[in-house]
């Protein structure tokens, strides 16, 4: 796979210029996850997403770290450096998030990087705050911006995951997870999170419970695949399910489930959901790669 | 695998209240890993080997104004379970989260994919 920024999207899309006081979205976020040995190492992996980040929204670069933010020169050595500090006071016992932003405290845009365990092993991750309206949220340009971040950072996936539908997808599964965990005694205060959300009829195991790096976590408004997925999955049966865009970009397939933000809350957008995860089986291909 | 534990003292008077209500132990319980992983868990409960964090005064976590704040607070979040978790597995511990707002800790449940555990105990 190339390191050259995705060709295949719309052009134009990128570059987009807002207004500054669009709210951050409550329930929409960007997550991008890759294996450590992936793509370049961490901190010129994220200088590259924050490069493809202010292609996307010029008018809020990243220029500070931590929390309250601080400058940083947005260059490999400084991201290091910062990352390195983060990484003494976490094992001190000083918890903080690893944090890049556009502002010092309530920011347009938040970058933040983590590391996680998974049954193949560790996984580094970077997710990002999405704005809750304006040119940056359309179409064209989330998906230009989501293949951008995929091939900056060396993901194996990518998805824009919305709060409500994250807890009606996995909330069942994960509830499974943690009760087989837990003394009897506790489980009255095991919440499910299903509750009060539409069903889509349809449980799909956490990232946490399968190998991301074979098969997609899930399917969000947009997600970006790998072609190793796309194959595990049949390259026929993810082109020919109903999405509403997809774009070849770089090693990876970009999809878009509906033109404008999916809303589960929204039976057409359920609906849309529903038949494409049936359409691909991801349920029962997920089991396949399911590991603990 | 511990190279030290010992009991913590607390510093908050809600959070200290629930801490004790959830653990049933009085005081904070550090726990530092032969590695030098460290970790102040808000209690442990010697029965069951669960060492807890527990959160309060969330009731802002999904007020639309407050969108970045809660960002990074799902991080920190993020960073306490991952860290809380290795240090968990390396001494052989059951590590739990529990929150009293149930929409929080369904979040965080579902987020967490069930690991840890994220109860809603009332307070």
């Amino acid at each position: 796979m190339g390191w050259r920024a995705a060709g295949a999207l719309d052009p134009g899309v990128s570059d987009v210029s807002e207004s500054d006081d669009i709210p951050v979205s409550r329930r929409l976020r960007f997550l991008a996850e890759r294996t450590p040995d992936a793509g370049p190492p961490l901190p010129d992996a994220l200088v590259a997403v924050f490069d493809a980040l202010e292609r996307w929204r010029r008018s809020a670069p990243i220029r500070y770290a931590g929390f309250p933010g601080r400058p940083i020169e947005r260059d490999p050595a400084n991201v290091s450096r910062y990352l390195a500090a983060v990484q003494r006071t976490a094992q001190a016992g000083e918890i903080a998030p690893v944090r890049f932003s556009s502002d010092e405290r309530a920011a347009r845009l938040d970058v933040f990087a983590g590391e996680d365990r998974r049954c193949f092993g560790a996984v580094q991750t970077v997710w990002l705050t999405l704005p809750s309206a304006g040119p940056a949220l359309e179409l064209g340009a989330i998906m230009q911006m989501a293949a951008e971040v995929c091939v900056a950072f060396g993901a194996h996936e990518g998805r824009l995951e919305d709060e409500r539908a994250l807890t009606a997808i996995y909330g069942s599964s994960a509830r499974q997870r943690a009760a087989a965990q837990l003394p009897e005694a506790l489980l009255e205060y095991l919440p499910d999170p299903t509750a009060g959300q539409p069903s889509l009829g349809i449980e799909l195991l956490p990232p946490t419970q399968i190998d991301t790096r074979v098969v997609p976590a899930g399917i969000g408004w947009v997600s970006v695949w790998s072609q190793r997925q796309v194959e595990e999955l049949g390259r026929a049966r993810v082109e020919h399910a109903q999405w509403a865009r997809v774009a070849p970009a770089d090693g990876f397939l970009v999809l878009a489930l509906t033109p404008h933000p999916t809303n589960i809350d929204d039976p057409p957008d359920a609906q849309r959901l529903r038949e494409v995860l049936e359409a691909l089986d991801l349920a029962a291909v997920q089991r396949r790669h399911r590991c603990t | 695998m511990l190279r030290s534990r010992h009991a913590a003292p607390r510093r908050s008077r809600r959070h200290d209240a629930y801490a004790t209500k959830v653990s049933g132990s009085p005081a904070d319980y550090f726990v530092r890993t032969p590695a030098g992983l460290a970790i102040n868990y808000d209690g442990y409960t010697p029965t069951s080997r669960l060492v807890w964090e527990v959160k309060v005064g969330f009731g802002w976590f999904f007020n639309p104004k407050k969108a970045s704040l809660t960002a990074v607070k799902l991080a920190a979040f993020d960073a306490q379970k991952t860290l809380g978790l290795a240090v968990a597995i390396r001494c052989s511990y059951l590590h739990a989260w529990s929150i009293p707002d149930r929409w929080v800790a369904g979040l965080l449940l579902s987020r967490w994919g069930g690991v840890p555990p994220v109860l809603s105990i009332p307070e």
